[in-house]
């Protein structure tokens, strides 16, 4: 059977921590902000660029794992992206209810990563470097549209209304660039097999 | 039918990056729930999202920060866990929200006439699975399979059940959201097909857990039985 990145980069070490989250161990919340606090804290950063915003958003999706560790599922993938996604779903949740906290299209996409990355979180983040890897073979259009939706928080209209282009054209850009990048991590973990 | 197909199906990446108008959310799920191309074209961005969330390079935490967490997390009651709470203690007095209760709230109620087979409700639980993959959902359960999820949405809150027998004439079941042990009424609905999905504009943030139990139909202003399924 394939396995997919997604398995892969799940760590054996995570259930053993989600256990001791549901046992209201304060060591394991302690553990969990040591070793994911600076991705999660990255995360709000990207989408909210004020550092007082993103702390309040960083403590809450941690603060939301320690009240409900049931809702993270090991089986279902790591607690890395858990987290991760967590963090950009509450900045996201922010930047709709407060207009004013959301930036602006330009300054999002300048900050668009991509391609190889020398500082040291590319070691930190397992994964990272691939996926930046993967990032960086879509083209500059579908990165613009799926930098507005993921980090801007726009939805396809606004991401077309923003661009300057068709709805059409943006829900085609956000469409082959998912499935750009599907098809590169497919590669990726293929290749990683036969290694 | 064709065309409503390739409509939603040139909308699938933009849902599930969250980047749909909440109006065109129920129709694209309802979709999704009956056709399996749709739903296995959504299930594969996962990776994609996955490396979109850790693209990001991290930012140093402020000095503190871990400290802040522990003390806000240690400083407040634990989630209650409603189905360990002894036989009808968990219905403390209930504080009623205007609008929020009975219904009250703009509700949606979708039901899919999908054949009751063992396999289709394999698929149903992956469907569960995969609509709040990562979101920090609430996740039910209960005896016999029965599985809900209660997920924020960009307009409130989805709930989306499998596996619940239909209630007996005169009962409904009632959701239920929880905060320190506290019930506060939510949507009622009854149940005639293998899944159910209902959409509300009751937000989920300040609760810390969820149960459904059966109710005089209508619903309750506190709850009469025990949960059927609740917060694991």
């Amino acid at each position: 059977m394939e396995t997919t990145l997604l398995e892969m980069m799940i760590r054996p070490a995570d259930s053993e921590l989600a256990s001791r989250l549901m046992a209201r161990e304060e060591s394991a919340l302690r553990e969990a902000i040591d070793l994911y606090g600076d991705l999660v804290f990255g995360m709000a950063k990207r989408i909210l660029l004020e550092a007082n915003l993103a702390e309040e958003v960083a403590q809450d999706a941690f603060l939301a794992l320690w009240r409900r560790p049931g809702a993270f599922d090991p089986e279902r993938g790591s607690l890395k992206t858990f987290l991760a996604t967590l963090a950009r779903n509450k900045a996201i949740d922010l930047v709709r209810r407060e207009e004013g906290v959301r930036r602006k299209a330009d300054s999002l996409i300048k900050e668009m990563e991509v391609g190889p990355d020398t500082s040291r979180f590319d070691e930190e983040v397992e994964g990272r470097a691939e996926m930046r890897a993967a990032l960086s073979r879509l083209s500059e259009v579908q990165r613009e549209a799926i930098t507005l939706a993921y980090f801007g928080g726009r939805t396809y209209k606004e991401v077309a209304s923003e661009l300057g282009i068709a709805e059409g054209t943006a829900k085609t850009r956000l469409r082959d660039g998912l499935m750009k990048l599907r098809s590169v991590l497919a590669q990726q973990r293929s290749e990683a097999q036969d290694d | 039918m064709t065309n409503i197909h390739e409509e939603i199906r040139s909308l699938l990446a933009a849902y599930v990056m969250d980047a749909v108008p909440p109006e065109e959310v129920p129709a694209i799920r309802a979709h999704i729930l009956s056709c399996e191309e749709c739903f296995a074209e959504a299930d594969s961005y996962a990776e994609s999202l996955v490396a979109l969330s850790i693209s990001v390079g991290p930012s140093p935490l402020p000095a503190g920060f871990a400290d802040r967490v522990v003390r806000a997390a240690t400083g407040e009651p634990e989630a209650s866990v409603v189905k360990k709470a002894p036989r009808l203690q968990w219905l403390r007095p209930v504080v009623l929200r205007v609008g929020a209760g009975l219904a009250v709230a703009a509700l949606v109620v979708t039901s899919f006439s999908l054949a009751n087979s063992i396999q289709q409700q394999r698929r149903y639980e992956r469907i569960v699975a995969s609509l709040v993959r990562d979101q920090g959902a609430f996740r039910l359960e209960g005896p016999g399979g029965a599985v809900a999820v209660l997920a924020p949405s960009a307009h409130g809150t989805t709930l989306v059940a499998t596996n619940l027998g239909a209630t007996s004439e005169g009962s409904d079941y009632q959701l239920w959201l929880m905060k320190d042990g506290v019930p506060t009424p939510s949507e009622t609905f009854d149940v005639s097909d293998p899944i159910v999905i209902i959409d509300s504009e009751q937000a989920l943030a300040g609760f810390d857990g969820a149960a459904i139990t059966v109710e005089p139909d209508g619903g309750s202003s506190q709850p009469t039985t025990e949960p059927v399924l609740s917060t694991t």
